[in-house]
């Protein structure tokens, strides 16, 4: 102890407390002292600060010891309290310590003060000590309890027999029963799942008979089970408590449902993000990914993507029925909205399919999105029984479908590509072969020329003899600015991909006024046109150049082969909002054969070989129609003429890749 | 430039001719675009020779199948109806014309790739003197 010792005098003699008050300083105990002798001069001073120890005397006019000593206990219960008094009998020295003093001195004997006060401060430190102790005892174990009551772990005791002792507020709400719903059950019957309860009470046996045991001090990752018996994955811990006998145990146990998704969330981006990049054929990337999706997180899963027509196409589809099939040729098993989503539609009663596979669950519709537009959807599917799709689904496949829909984006931006590199290779091929034609005859008659001229064969080079060559030789050259102004008309226009520049066009007038271009060219094969057309205009929206150049080139097909007929041009509209203008001429036809190669040809890349008699014309005609989405008919019978169609849709969609990109003849 | 067969008359391969001994057979053209048939009548006519004309592989058949027997056949590759490729297949296959001695005149470099089967290849657009080192060749 440190500082003097306050020391509360309980005396009415002057004297006497001045002989106390030396007696303890010639002890050696450095005191600080007050001295009281009435009942209100006493609450004052034990009111005005802590005393170390309070001395009375007992035989005082006002009032006694044990007067005094119930007025100390009730303002300090702990404080020391020592009678100090000059006349105390055996039996009043026995009824002052049985009320609470400490001990007692005999002023006579006034020598035993200093040692008893000093036993005296030192209990009255040990007893403070042991309050200290008890105090913090006491907070720490409320701390505890209020740990684990407000813990997100459960928190469950069992005893030796394998039963609840105590549990937690997380326990209840994690397996949903009370507290006294738990407690004195066997664990394994609440919270362990039926096919785990047999290794359960086992390991419990082993442990008890071996003090072996496997599943302590470890953490486990094991499925639990909720009151209504659906189970969830565990991460759990258990541990023996200490110096138990015989021994109980605590498991901490954490529902890692959240986190098992998280985790499986992250895989599966990150799988489908290495799918993303392993191709860019989009069919199989989307198939991939849907493979993926259903492999994850449904049961079902198609990938649609929006076709020339703005409808919903199935790219891909992967997934589980309830019957076992599986793959992309099944017909769709859930029937959802069908239209082009543009945000994600989540549903937990799906209608079945027709055969009853799949039993309902729940559907999440989200879309794929690209720069702002919806390019199509992907649709999942659970089973009933299942998990019902949430919003935390929603999120990833969002996330999901975005890194789809850029990965779409790429390969269509790809395709696009390629597609034009191809459409250029093939124009320069054809268009090298349509120059090599009237270059054969030119470079024959220029060099038979140039014999006869090296070896003077003058009789040969008469103006008479020399006519036909000539004329020969002019054609051909005639023919060759002809096809270059072509060549060059079609190259500038589309090749090198430049866009299609869409206005609002009357075919009519547009076909009429390609006839009046070429008057002078019909005039010279002595070929008449003969309209048959509505009487409004056909209107739609195309690109003016490119589409009077395609009739341009079916007309001078028609007086290629039919040079002197007449050739009958129509325009009409379809039902399926589809403009058409046919040029028919009646020329000699084209046997089936022919026709059946023209198709061939214009449908997939051909030998080039193929191509020939046919050429730049009608390849042009073609790509114009491909171009807007249309696409080209030919009707022909042998010694009846011919008749090609151009077809376009009134509103050509806007341009898609080649993935989507429908056969060019397909009606 | 040279305007005769530079190859020593005494080696001479099969169908070629001895001195024009075949001139009284045709040349057969089977070829598509108009202006090179006319070109190549004029030509050769104009050398002496007698020409048949055939605008496609099918044409050309049909003229043979009347017992013809060119002393050559100029045969164009890329033909409607039916190809110079496809002519040559029926033309090897059958007995008639299986040594009928045939020049190809191609606009495709690949295409030589035929030459085994035929007297020659020219690319067009060829040279009339080369076609002639052919025809003196072979009528």
């Amino acid at each position: 102890m440190s500082g003097p010792v306050n020391v509360l005098l309980i005396e009415d003699s002057d004297k006497d407390a001045a002989l106390i008050v030396r007696e303890l300083h010639k002890a050696g105990i450095d005191v600080v002292a007050e001295r009281v002798d009435s009942r209100q001069t006493l609450e004052r001073a034990l009111s005005a600060r802590r005393w170390d120890i309070v001395l009375a005397d007992h035989e005082m006019p006002s009032f006694d010891a044990f007067r005094a000593l119930e007025i100390v206990r009730g303002s300090d219960p702990e404080v020391s309290y020592i009678v100090v008094s000059g006349t105390i009998g055996e039996d009043l020295a026995v009824n002052v310590m049985r009320a609470g003093a400490h001990d007692y001195v005999l002023k006579d004997r006034l020598a035993r003060l200093g040692p008893v006060v000093k036993r005296e401060l030192l209990e009255a430190d040990m007893r403070r000590e042991r309050a200290r102790a008890i105090e913090a005892l006491r907070d720490s174990e409320a701390r505890k309890a209020a740990i684990l009551e407000t813990a997100l772990d459960a928190v469950v005791t069992m005893d030796h027999h394998g039963d609840i002792v105590d549990v937690n507020a997380a326990a209840e709400r994690m397996f949903g029963y009370r507290q006294l719903d738990m407690v004195g059950k066997e664990m394994a019957e609440l919270i362990i799942p039926p096919s785990l309860r047999r290794a359960h009470r086992q390991g419990l046996s082993r442990y008890l008979a071996t003090g072996e045991g496997t599943a302590l001090e470890r953490r486990l990752e094991l499925p639990a089970m909720r009151r209504d018996g659906s189970e969830f994955p565990a991460e759990i811990a258990i541990t023996r408590i200490a110096r138990s006998e015989p021994p109980m145990f605590t498991g901490f146990i954490r529902d890692v449902t959240e986190r098992r998704r998280q985790e499986a969330s992250e895989r599966l981006l990150a799988e489908t993000g290495a799918m993303l990049v392993k191709s860019l054929d989009c069919s199989a990337m989307l198939q991939g990914i849907a493979e993926l999706v259903a492999g994850h997180i449904a049961d079902w899963c198609e990938i649609e993507l929006v076709d020339q027509r703005g409808e919903l196409r199935r790219m891909a589809a992967a997934g589980r029925t309830a019957a076992g099939r599986a793959g992309p040729e099944l017909e769709p098993i859930v029937q959802v909205p069908r239209s082009v989503p543009v945000r994600a539609v989540r549903e937990a009663t799906p209608a079945l399919g027709s055969d009853g596979a799949v039993g309902g669950g729940s559907y999440l519709i989200v879309p794929l999105i690209v720069r702002g537009k919806s390019i199509g959807a992907m649709t999942l599917m659970r089973a009933a029984g299942e998990r019902c799709y949430g919003p935390e689904d929603v999120d990833l496949l969002e996330e999901l479908a975005a890194r789809c829909a850029t990965a779409v984006d790429n390969a269509t931006l790809l395709a696009q590509v390629r597609e034009s590199v191809r459409v250029r290779d093939e124009f320069i091929a054809i268009a090298a072969h349509e120059l090599r034609t009237p270059l054969t005859p030119l470079r024959m008659q220029a060099e038979a020329l140039a014999t006869k001229v090296e070896s003077r064969r003058t009789d040969e080079l008469t103006p008479e003899r020399l006519a036909t060559p000539v004329r020969h030789m002019i054609r051909s050259v005639e023919r060759l600015v002809a096809l270059v102004e072509r060549l060059l008309d079609f190259s500038q226009m589309t090749v090198g991909g430049s866009r299609l520049e869409l206005e609002e066009q009357d075919l009519v007038a547009l076909a009429v006024e390609v006839v009046h271009e070429l008057a002078s060219d019909l005039g010279r094969v002595g070929s008449t046109v003969v309209w048959n057309t509505p009487r409004g205009p056909v209107v739609g929206r195309w690109d003016r150049r490119r589409v009077k150049l395609a009739v341009r080139n079916l007309l001078a097909n028609a007086m290629k082969f039919a040079p002197g007929k007449q050739i009958e041009v129509s325009v009409s509209l379809d039902e399926s909002s589809h403009a058409r203008l046919a040029v028919r001429d009646r020329g000699p036809g084209l046997g089936r054969e022919e026709q059946a190669q023209i198709f061939e040809r214009y449908e997939r890349p051909a030998p080039l070989w193929h191509y020939g008699g046919f050429g730049l014309g009608l390849w042009i005609v073609r790509q114009v129609a491909r171009e807007h989405g249309g696409y080209v008919e030919l009707w022909s019978e042998p010694g009846d003429g011919a008749e090609f169609t151009l077809v376009l849709p009134r509103i050509p969609a806007e341009p898609q890749g080649a993935p989507l990109e429908r056969g060019v003849n397909e009606p | 430039m040279t305007s005769s067969n530079t190859k020593p008359e005494t080696v001479r391969e099969a169908g070629a001719s001895i001195d024009g001994a075949h001139r009284d057979r045709p040349i057969l053209i089977v070829e598509d675009d108009e202006d090179t048939r006319q070109t190549l009548r004029y030509l050769l006519e104009g050398e002496g020779f007698r020409v048949a004309e055939a605008i496609h592989g099918k044409d050309a058949l049909a003229w043979l199948a009347d017992g013809e027997r060119p002393c050559l056949i100029l045969l164009d590759l890329m033909m409607p109806v039916m190809t110079g490729i496809e002519l040559l297949a029926v033309l090897r296959g059958g007995p008639d014309h299986a040594d009928t001695p045939v020049v190809l005149a191609s606009a495709w470099p690949e295409r030589a790739a035929q030459a085994e089967r035929v007297q020659g290849v020219l690319m067009k657009p060829f040279n009339f003197a080369e076609l002639l080192d052919y025809v003196k060749r072979y009528c």
